[in-house]
């Protein structure tokens, strides 16, 4: 009925820009047609006022002209004013260069104080220098630039780890810069086999990310692999730590972590020596490592610190944990609902004096009181440090006291709720710990249909889940299922170090012996 | 992903409008069930099944303080032509659903067991929320369901009550628990006769309270097939208690040289029992029992441990033994009922002839020869070595 133009009346057309020079610059960066001249960068970077040009003239020579080009804030400028400028105007062999070939050649044969130089006659690769931190001497005359590395901005220090602090062990932790985070496995694996490589992800971030593994343990197929899936990333930035996780493992829709994460470099390093890869990305103080499977998710960096003994049992209680706070809630409701001559005589008759009066049935208590739990968990962690108290006192009187004096809940569902929820404060890995809150529900409503059947058909899918992943081509459960290779020793037990001369077979390394 | 939509719509339109029952089925909370602790049965009068079930007065550990003291257990009885037919009436009387799962104790009446306990223990054998581990016990000299209504009176649930004497009598070795899948096992064998422990009520010891009762656990009614037969006197449950090597403890009073009490805990018992088969199918058993008793008590001043006071002592605690347990012999004899279970250990040790002798073995058993050999050995006196007062007579 109504034409476009009477629709066009009551909405504003959508104005047409006109494509600028900025983006036929773009285009023409793209292809690689530009060439490396002054006024090429500054058509490209003009608008940026933290991007400064300055022409300089060598022994006020007309000819012996360069441009200094360097981003504000990224940039140490005493380094590029004493031992960049000051030589460059100081030098004899400066002074005395006839043309601007010279000067090239002068410098490239290492005239300046500086450490990292590098001659570039690829626009391309200046302007990456450039806004990773460098200062580019442009020669227009001669299509060249000398790009100096000398990076200066302001950064954290390394601090102690927050997520994985344990007492017995170094206090490093990976900060926010690559270069930084790479030094530092350098430090801690100082064999010539370490390989770091890097690669860029991101069409407009343009975050590196460095590969890294053991070139003489590491199995090649699982770094090909690695590479390739990084390589075949499409996004346009890569700033937080999901853009690439999601990316690369193999399957999407499992909430089980499929590589680890971790804040330690000395938890990564003995990672990569067991023949894993790691990744590191720019601007995230944590480092991934490739691929994971399910008992290292609970494995604690303690675990290798502390005698063996002390730290199986302890290990065992967290299996032990991942279990309660998996079944507990599911379990509580099944046997009070459905199979009530499963739970001792007293028990059984306590629970249902306390449950008289409680009008909802047990697993609208359950549930109601897994999902009051979660938002506390949520609440606690959106609000600022100092009104968080406020949160788990509201929860701790609210829940825990009120509702059950009021007869809204029933005592043991408190308890049973604060079981599954100290319980999952015992695993190490918080992604692990965000899989079994989901599957926790998933249980519960399985349970609160069909009973024990039902829960035991939901651990059964969880398990099915579980032994059909993969991660790599590394089975998810690996040493437990699909492998003959009977490497029990580091999995629910941590058994002496003599006993683990191998390393983790499932990974397939180059080189299987840890030690003689 | 649409198909999964539509599924998952389906499922939950299914559980939520559909009215929950078909999926929930056999969901029940746990708040809307009593807890039935015990289960008693009589037979007030022909072709009829008197049920009491017992459960704890849950109401009572909520708090409300009533001003007259209120019972332990609330009990609800209910008449019917069968167990089942009864058990469902009780229903009617309870405002709660009666849950049987928790049951450990069945009572059954001098006068049901005189009609046959298979009436009572089928049913309780086939339903599915009854245990088979739950214990029988016949009350001896009044109604079942009396025996519930006045127990409930006192200051313990009954059930509780009956746990711990089943405790103490194992300590006493005065009773032993017989659980149902036991007892239809023995009624199974047609060789073997049943025999199940009793309760009864007597007036209580204690004086200040008027009319108290207690609950004592000390004897056993034996069977003829589902029928009962007469109760056991105390020395002859302490034979039987030897004779099935169920004897854990319990007190020897013996007599020494001076005519003076002394008293010996059991420590340790064992029973070993070796049947034989002699020329013309004449049948002999012999039992050996090895005690070790520590010597508790001695009444008079003498001291008494020197090698021939305590052979003395040992050879009284001997006789003492051998003559509970020949009692106990003897009334299988007399009443051709094989409750000694004498029966099982022929037929393991000679299984290939065993099938001529099981079909008359009530017979045969008052003709075995039975000898009974008692091993005793004391072996401490705890604390005191010489008795007070030592040398003073």
């Amino acid at each position: 009925m109504f034409n476009r133009e009477v629709i066009n009346l009551f909405f504003k057309s959508k104005k047409k820009y006109k494509e600028d020079e900025s983006t036929s610059f773009d285009e023409r960066l793209d292809r690689n047609d530009l060439d490396l001249l002054t006024d090429n960068i500054k058509g490209l970077l003009e608008k940026n006022s933290d991007v400064k040009f300055r022409d300089i003239f060598i022994n006020d020579n007309k000819k012996l002209k360069f441009t200094l080009i360097f981003v504000d804030g990224l940039i140490n400028s005493d380094y590029i004013s004493n031992y960049i400028l000051k030589p460059i105007i100081q030098e004899k062999v400066f002074n005395e260069a006839v043309n601007v070939k010279e000067v090239i050649k002068q410098i490239d044969s290492g005239k300046l104080y500086f450490v990292s130089q590098q001659k570039v006659t690829e626009l391309n690769k200046a302007m990456s220098a450039l806004l990773y931190g460098a200062t580019l001497l442009v020669f227009d005359s001669e299509k060249t630039a000398i790009v100096i590395d000398a990076k200066g901005f302001e950064k954290r220090s390394i601090s102690e780890p927050t997520g994985e602090s344990v007492l017995k062990g170094s206090k490093d932790s990976f900060v926010e810069l690559l270069r930084i985070n790479t030094a530092t496995i350098r430090r801690n694996i100082k064999s010539h086999n370490l390989v770091i490589e890097e690669t860029v992800v991101g069409k407009q971030s343009r975050t590196p990310v460095a590969t890294v593994y053991m070139n003489n343990i590491t199995n090649r197929n699982i770094i090909d692999e690695v590479k390739k899936r990084l390589n075949a990333i499409e996004v346009d930035r890569a700033i937080t730590a999901g853009f690439i996780e999601e990316f690369i493992v193999d399957d999407v829709n499992s909430p089980f972590p499929q590589v680890i994460y971790t804040e330690r470099p000395d938890k990564f390093c003995s990672n990569i020596v067991d023949g894993k890869v790691g990744l590191i990305i720019d601007g995230l103080p944590i480092a991934y490592v490739i691929p994971a499977t399910f008992i290292e998710l609970l494995q604690a960096p303690e675990d290798y610190s502390q005698h063996f003994l002390i730290s199986s049992s302890i290990r065992f209680l967290r299996y032990v944990a991942l279990f309660f706070t998996l079944i507990i809630p599911s379990l509580y409701i099944a046997i009070t609902s459905f199979h009530q001559e499963m739970i001792p005589s007293e028990l059984a008759t306590s629970i249902a004096s306390a449950k008289e009066g409680v009008p909802f049935p047990m697993f609208v208590e359950v549930i109601l009181m897994l999902a009051a739990f979660e938002v506390l968990v949520e609440a606690g962690l959106r609000l600022p440090k100092s009104i968080g108290q406020a949160v788990s006192i509201v929860g701790a009187l609210v829940v825990g006291q009120s509702a059950v004096e009021a007869k809204l809940l029933s005592p043991a569902t408190v308890v049973v709720i604060a079981i599954t929820a100290i319980t999952s404060f015992t695993m190490p890995n918080q992604d692990l710990s965000n899989a079994l809150r989901l599957w926790r529900f998933v249980l519960v409503i399985f349970s609160s249909l069909m009973g024990i059947f039902g829960l035991c058909t939901g651990l059964l899918i969880l398990l099915f889940h579980l032994c059909q992943m993969e991660s790599f081509g590394v089975p998810y459960l690996s040493p437990i299922v699909a492998s003959k290779d009977n490497q029990y020793q580091d999995t629910f037990f941590r058994l002496p170090l003599k006993f683990q001369k191998e390393r983790p077979l499932a990974l397939g390394p180059i080189n299987k012996r840890r030690m003689k | 992903m649409k198909k999964v939509i539509i599924l998952l719509n389906i499922v939950f339109i299914s559980i939520s409008l559909a009215g929950c029952k078909p999926f929930l089925k056999g969901r029940t909370e746990i708040d809307d069930l009593t807890f039935i602790k015990v289960i008693a049965f009589d037979k007030p009068k022909k072709g009829n099944i008197r049920v009491t079930a017992s459960a704890k007065n849950v109401s009572l550990q909520t708090g409300g303080s009533g001003s007259s003291q209120p019972s332990k257990s609330i009990n609800i009885t209910a008449d019917g032509k069968t167990v089942f037919d009864a058990i469902r009436r009780l229903n009617l009387f309870s405002e709660k659903k009666p849950f049987f799962g928790h049951t450990e104790y069945i009572l059954i009446s001098e006068q049901m067991a005189k009609h046959g306990l298979l009436e009572c223990i089928d049913f309780i054998s086939r339903d599915h929320e009854l245990r088979l581990n739950s214990r029988i016990y016949i009350v001896k000299g009044m109604t079942a369901q009396d025996f519930l209504e006045k127990s409930g009176k006192g200051e313990y649930f009954i059930s509780d009550r009956l746990s711990h004497l089943e405790v103490a009598s194992d300590t006493l070795s005065l009773s032993t628990k017989v659980p149902l899948a036991e007892a239809m096992f023995i009624l199974d064998k047609p060789y073997l006769s049943l025999y199940i422990p009793s309760v009864e009520m007597k007036k209580s010891l204690q004086k200040s309270e008027k009319g108290k009762m207690d609950i004592y656990l000390d004897g056993f009614a034996i069977f003829n097939g589902d029928k009962f037969i007469k109760f056991l006197n105390h020395n002859e449950v302490r034979g039987l208690t030897w004779l099935r090597n169920l004897n854990e403890g319990g007190i020897i009073v013996v007599k020494d040289k001076k005519g003076e009490n002394i008293s010996l805990e059991i420590m340790a018992s064992r029973t070993k029992i070796e049947p034989l088969i002699m020329k013309n199918d004449k049948l002999k058993a012999t039992i050996t029992i090895d005690i070790t008793t520590n010597l508790d008590e001695i009444f008079g001043h003498k001291d008494i441990f020197n090698k021939s006071d305590l052979e003395f002592i040992e050879k009284a605690q001997n006789e003492t033994v051998k003559k509970m347990v020949m009692g106990a012999i003897q009334e299988a004899q007399k009443t051709e009922q094989d409750f000694i279970g004498i029966g099982s250990h022929f037929y393991q040790k000679h299984p290939t002839v065993w099938e001529k002798y099981e079909k008359d073995w009530g017979k045969r058993l008052s003709k075995i020869d039975f000898v009974v050999r008692v091993d005793s050995n004391i072996m401490r006196t705890y604390q005191l070595n010489e008795p007070t007062r030592n040398g003073g007579n």
